[in-house]
């Protein structure tokens, strides 16, 4: 709440500026880089992110603190530690972006008041009795619920901070400069030729420094508490914004159940608020000492250098899912638009199965169709090719269709064409030889994949909704999904036929897309039963993934491989060690059947770049459980060698 | 002091004019139909948008209808709620008495406790008294009022069950607890004021004096000190109806009370423009009252006219 005129600055003690110094850092560390505050979650888009959980309905419920979610999570699942830290960038940018703003405004208008008189004096006085007239937040109420139909955002309540706050610092300016007017300091600076604009900036102003400094100090702390206030009553910053009064008005009516939901973020309120207060009062009792030095330009500069440097490291996107997003995009104008899904299905018991891929690039008029199918015997029927596409409407090019049937829980794939049967499957090292050299079979493909899992990933996103830019020339994809599936149907190759009543992952990836824009990276999608399974990734040395445990995924926060290889660089086995929230697994693979592939691009500047890729069907086996699934390597080649440093 | 009193007054007048100008400007005037606000999320057929324009004047030009609707506004007629289609000033007078009540026992707890513990505070200036006062209040101005009502009532309330947590029906318990509430934070800026003023007071001369006489400490607080401070305090206790306005919506909110803010609270939620604008007007009339009498109040209690006896 605001108390515009409230007389109460009073001289206190050191301890109230030490006091008030501790808090403010706290707050600003957590408003300029709440990445060093908060741990990113290995694989997670953003330390905010929750809404994969919300997507499916979700599964988690509000958790009690603990010491991975040192708040707990609320009913989205988010945790709340890491929303408290990231809401006070919000908290700050408004309370110090609207007082600089009304400040700026105010010591203006009461300068040109005082110094000017006459109409000018009158006119600014009575303007700023009719403002300061209507109740703060009254008067906010108004501006922010009338005025602005739309989604508000913190430029809205800066600006309708600004438009009630300005007069009583054009009060206070007013009053400074009528009492220094008729100094002699003025008249002798008047005497050696100085203009009206120049006094005032030079005498006038840094007289009333000291009284502005002071009382702006603590207006920052009563405008965050406001703007929390504003949130609380619908007329503040609104969802997907991450601001402590939305959070506290979220959990307000779970207080019964849930107190720490309400407190967490209010204790960082009050800390905030009191900061302020404490500082202002401060620096006003230094002001009445007559003892304020004068402001160090260089300092301010620098700060204000700090704080535009951490919003540019805003790294607060948050991970969106809809059910839309199961279907085709609107392509973006990048020649590299990718837009692609990747289906593999297993049998356990017999070691069979394979992937399909389809990959719209409508922009340059193909899309990239794999099938890869491991018969029995290490036998690998594959088939690549780039059938023509003049619109991204579906995922349906070259015989291969992927069909929605219902978002998240059913989907369909076919496929009808021919495939290259290979009984010795590296020699896809040389894709023209080997496709030339070996045998080609009918292969018919009809299976239907259903969800038994949540879904992984998504979109990333600002909190306003907008995307963020993105170099498409160096760019993998802008948004990536995965889910755990039951998979039935068959596949026929030849006379070959495969009946699959087994498991297996999807993916999902749209955006721009080179194969040459991540150094290197393992990915392991591997299945043990319906209700467990893992996709443990190390990408370019960042460890992610989940560990699907009943209906749940676990996030991993921790993960190591180690691969053994052959001669030729490829892998023939792993070992794992994952770490989740919860538990720690134990995860030995061996390669069963393995094809490798390969991407060229001619980049820009003519250089040849060479990706390569190995595809191998592999088993797994955790805490004596026998699991089947995927080791995908991908390497970028540079001088004839894979860049992975774990490759030997 | 009548001269004072009309002077006054006609700048309220003034101000009051400016601000509904403003006001009307700003939410009847600008781009943007009206008529379509108002007929809301349905696909509104010429016809509807036809007769919502005849009722609501909105076809005349504007300066015909801010006198029209400043006339209405005169006339106690603040418009007809979108939502219930209920006359805002029937909707109001239901939910003046319930913050009237809230008011009126915030401002007696905030001035009881303020003098009382302002003054027992200044006369242990830099005793473990005074400084335990004055970090209590540096906390209960930080603390949001949302979480500091929630907390109240989950503990009072419900742990308790000492007293009611929401609604007005058990009659005046019912206010008990968002009446303490909402006095928080005024009553901690109401402590410090009366402690400065009263420190002040205590090294004034006339302190002195009274002391040299052989007047017990007790008495010298009560006659000569919070006298003095009372004149300060009486201009806060004005303001603090202006500031009590923000707090009123959040705490009827909180605790569930049938008054002025809830239903301002409730108008936000549910885009009742007409219903804000009335409810803000009336707010507004009534907070540049106060503040009228405050001021007359403080020139009648002048301690140079008064309390010399």
């Amino acid at each position: 709440m605001i108390r515009e005129r409230g007389p109460w600055l009073e001289p206190r003690g050191r301890a109230g500026f030490r006091v008030a110094i501790a808090l403010l850092a706290i707050v600003t560390v957590c408003a300029l880089v709440p990445q060093w505050v908060v741990r990113m979650e290995p694989g997670a888009p953003s330390p905010t992110a929750c809404s994969l959980r919300a997507a499916d309905g979700g599964y988690q419920d509000r958790l009690p603190p603990s010491a991975a979610h040192w708040f707990g999570t609320d009913a989205q699942g988010c945790d709340v530690f890491s929303r408290v830290v990231h809401g006070a960038r919000n908290s700050l940018t408004i309370g110090v972006g609207a007082t600089v703003l009304s400040t700026l405004l105010g010591a203006a208008l009461g300068t040109a008041a005082g110094w000017r008189g006459g109409w000018v004096d009158a006119l600014v006085r009575r303007v700023g009795d009719v403002v300061l007239g209507v109740p703060v937040v009254v008067g906010l109420i108004l501006l922010l619920s009338v005025l602005v139909g739309g989604q508000r955002t913190a430029t809205h309540i800066v600006l309708a901070f600004t438009a009630l706050l300005w007069p009583t610092v054009a009060r206070i300016t007013r009053q400074v400069t009528m009492a220094i007017k008729p100094q002699p300091f003025i008249e002798a600076a008047r005497a050696v030729g100085a203009g009206d604009v120049s006094i005032c900036l030079r005498h006038v102003l840094p007289n009333a420094l000291p009284t502005i400094a002071a009382y702006a100090t603590t207006m920052v702390g009563l405008l965050i508490g406001t703007e929390a206030v504003l949130s609380f009553l619908g007329v503040g910053l609104q969802s997907p914004e991450v601001s402590w009064g939305l959070m506290i008005d979220t959990a307000q009516v779970d207080y019964a159940t849930a107190p720490s939901l309400v407190l967490f973020p209010g204790v960082f309120l009050a800390a905030a608020v009191a900061g302020f207060i404490l500082l202002g009062e401060a620096l006003g009792e230094r002001g009445k000492l007559g003892g304020a030095p004068p402001p160090r330009r260089r300092v301010l500069s620098r700060a204000l250098a700090c704080y535009a440097w951490g919003m540019a490291q805003s790294d607060e996107l948050i991970t969106v899912l809809l059910p839309e997003d199961e279907y085709t995009h609107q392509p973006d104008a990048v020649e590299n638009y990718n837009e692609s899904m990747y289906l593999n299905a297993f049998d356990v018991e017999r070691e069979v199965g394979g992937w399909f891929r389809l990959g719209n690039r409508v922009n340059q008029g193909y899309a990239e169709l794999s099938v890869c199918v491991y018969l029995p015997g290490g036998r690998v029927a594959f088939v690549y090719a780039r059938p023509p596409i003049e619109s991204n409407d579906a995922m349906d090019a070259g015989g291969l269709s992927i069909e929605v049937v219902r978002p998240f829980e059913e989907l369909r794939v076919r496929y009808s064409g021919k495939v290259c049967v290979l009984d010795e499957p590296r020699q896809m090292a040389d894709p023209r030889t080997a496709f030339k050299q070996n045998p080609w079979a009918a292969c018919e493909v009809d299976l239907t994949y259903r969800g038994v899992s949540p879904m992984y990933g998504g979109r990333r996103v600002r909190p306003d909704g907008s995307e963020p830019e993105l170099d498409a020339e160096q760019s993998f994809a802008k948004a990536h999904y995965e889910q755990h599936c039951a998979v039935t149907g068959t596949i026929q190759v030849g006379d070959e036929v495969l009946v699959i009543d087994g498991l297996g992952l999807r993916d999902k990836s749209w955006g721009p897309r080179h194969w040459q824009a991540i150094d290197w990276y393992r990915w392991l999608p591997m299945t043990f039963a319906p209700d467990f399974g893992m996709m443990i990734s190390v990408v370019s040395g960042r460890p992610g993934g989940m560990v699907l445990v009943g209906d749940r995924y676990d996030l991993i926060r921790e993960c190591t491989i180690e691969s053994d290889w052959d001669d030729d660089g490829y892998q023939t086995g792993m070992r794992c060690t994952v770490r989740t929230d919860h538990a720690t697994y134990e995860v030995t693979g061996s390669v069963l059947s393995l094809i490798p592939l390969r991407n060229r691009r001619t980049a820009p500047d003519g250089t040849e770049l060479m990706t390569r890729i190995t595809e191998a069907m592999t088993r797994f086996e955790c805490d004596g459980r026998r699991g089947i699934g995927m080791s995908e390597y991908l390497d970028q080649i540079v001088d004839g060698r894979p860049v992975g440093p774990d490759v030997r | 002091m009548a001269l004072f009193v009309v002077r006054r007054g006609i700048g309220a007048i003034a101000t009051f004019l400016a601000a509904t100008a403003l006001v009307f400007t700003v939410t009847f005037a600008l781009p943007g139909d009206p008529a379509r606000a108002i007929a809301g999320q349905r696909q509104a057929s010429q016809a509807t948008l036809d007769s919502i324009r005849e009722r609501y004047g909105l076809d005349d030009p504007l300066p015909v209808r801010y006198l029209s609707w400043l006339g209405d506004l005169v006339r106690g007629d603040l418009g007809e709620s979108y939502v219930s289609r209920r006359p805002v000033s029937a909707i109001l007078l239901d939910a003046l008495p319930v913050t009237a009540t809230l008011l009126l026992i915030t401002i007696l707890v905030e001035a009881a406790v303020a003098l009382v513990v302002g003054a027992s505070a200044a006369s242990r200036r830099g005793r473990r008294f005074d400084h335990l006062t004055v970090a209590c209040c540096a906390l209960a101005i930080a603390a949001p009022l949302f979480v500091v009502g929630s907390l109240v009532q989950d503990v009072m309330g419900v742990r308790l069950g000492v007293l009611p947590v929401a609604g007005t029906r058990s009659g005046l318990l019912g206010y008990v607890l968002p009446a303490l509430t909402l006095a928080l934070p005024g009553m901690a800026i109401g402590i410090r004021l009366v402690r400065a003023e009263s420190v002040t007071q205590l090294r004034s001369t006339h302190v002195r004096t009274a002391r040299a006489k052989g007047i017990s400490d007790g008495a010298v607080t009560r006659r000569h000190v919070v006298r003095n401070a009372l004149v300060p305090f009486v201009s806060f206790v004005g303001l603090e109806v202006g500031a009590l306005a923000g707090g009123t919506i959040v705490v009827e909110r909180v605790f569930n009370l049938p008054g002025v803010g809830l239903a301002i609270a409730r108008a936000i939620s549910q885009r009742d423009n007409a219903l804000i604008v009335g409810f803000t007007m009336a707010i507004i009339a009534v907070y540049l009252l106060v503040d009228l009498a405050v001021d007359v109040a403080t020139v009648l209690l002048d301690p140079r006219i008064e309390v010399v006896r």
